[in-house]
């Protein structure tokens, strides 16, 4: 069981299967912040906005499929778990194909009445990466904040080089007034 | 032997509550069912059990009731701050769309076409009663 919180995006476009899905995952987890969506378009934006602690996802969507978002995690937000969940029965080439690029898991939708038995060890081990160090969002946050303060300080830097400019046009004036003088 | 555990069907088809009952018998063994086939017989039982604090670990409602109809109950449940917690499903012979929007929009947690078959319901009860019960002793909701 997962004490506490835990942040989970959710792709989902079958509205009886999310709810099936959040309700197995409100079995274990304590406190979990659960965002849900089913396009592509929100699903990159809360990928940045949401910074989740784990992805779990379709494969077979409409108009896109697990694949670009592994894809798109792998490149973005790189170390973000992620787990199929998916009623893509006995495909062992994508289920390994799936592995083979980066995800961390993958069950089957066959599996839902036991789904929050197969999640926990995922949910465990994101807990246990949490302990060690910093997970990817962390980590991410982390990367964002220091990316922020450069580039604030590089605006400032640029003010003060735009200050330093404009005193030095003042002083060649004020200089050619002098010799005008 | 039976446990505590208990599911609520809420039903008035004397044919449905016997294939039901029997699912339940063979295979369903560690719960109970107790069935009411009237909406307000079924709301004061929720509210009795409310107040004795042993909750039905899964609701099953039909639409079609003898008197009042599964939406009342759904709604009772749905606007109680303590019976909401409850996974409530309804098994209806009704495809509209119009009554599975209905059921959604009240806060119904699944909607299933009524099985036909005794062999389906064979498969399907114990499928739906295991993704949507609740276990009151180790889940956290």
């Amino acid at each position: 069981m997962i004490s506490g919180k835990l942040k989970i995006l959710l792709i989902e476009d079958e509205l009886s299967d999310y709810k099936l899905i959040s309700h197995q995952i409100n079995k274990i987890v304590e406190e979990p912040i659960l965002v849900h969506v089913n396009t592509y378009t929100e699903f990159t934006s809360e990928l940045k906005k949401f910074v989740p602690e784990v992805i779990l996802c379709d494969y077979r969507l409409s108009g896109f499929n697990g694949m670009d978002v592994l894809n798109y995690t792998m490149e973005n937000a790189p170390g973000t778990y992620l787990v199929f969940v998916t009623g893509t029965v006995n495909d062992e080439e994508i289920a390994a194909n799936t592995i083979l690029n980066g995800a961390s898991g993958y069950i089957l939708k066959k599996h839902m009445p036991v789904l929050h038995k197969k999640l926990l060890p995922h949910f465990e081990e994101i807990i246990k990466r949490r302990n060690k160090g910093k997970t990817s969002s962390d980590q991410r946050e982390m990367f964002d904040t220091v990316q922020n303060f450069i580039e604030n300080a590089m605006k400032e830097n640029n003010l003060h080089i735009e200050s330093y400019l404009q005193i030095k046009k003042s002083l060649a004036q004020l200089k050619g007034m002098k010799k005008d003088a | 032997m039976k446990s505590n555990n208990y599911v609520l069907l809420v039903e008035d088809n004397p044919n449905d509550i016997f294939l039901m009952r029997r699912v339940f018998d063979i295979d369903l063994l560690e719960y109970s069912v107790i069935v009411f086939d009237k909406a307000h017989q079924a709301i004061a039982f929720l509210n009795e059990r409310k107040n004795n604090n042993h909750l039905p670990n899964l609701v099953l409602l039909d639409i079609k009731l003898l008197a009042g109809n599964g939406f009342d109950v759904l709604e009772h449940i749905k606007n109680d701050a303590i019976l909401k917690k409850i996974p409530t499903v309804m098994m209806s012979s009704s495809d509209r769309q119009d009554d599975k929007q209905k059921a959604s929009d009240l806060g119904c947690d699944a909607y299933f076409e009524k099985l036909r078959t005794y062999v389906s319901l064979k498969q399907q009860l114990p499928m739906i009663i295991d993704s949507w019960a609740i276990d009151y002793e180790n889940d956290f909701r």
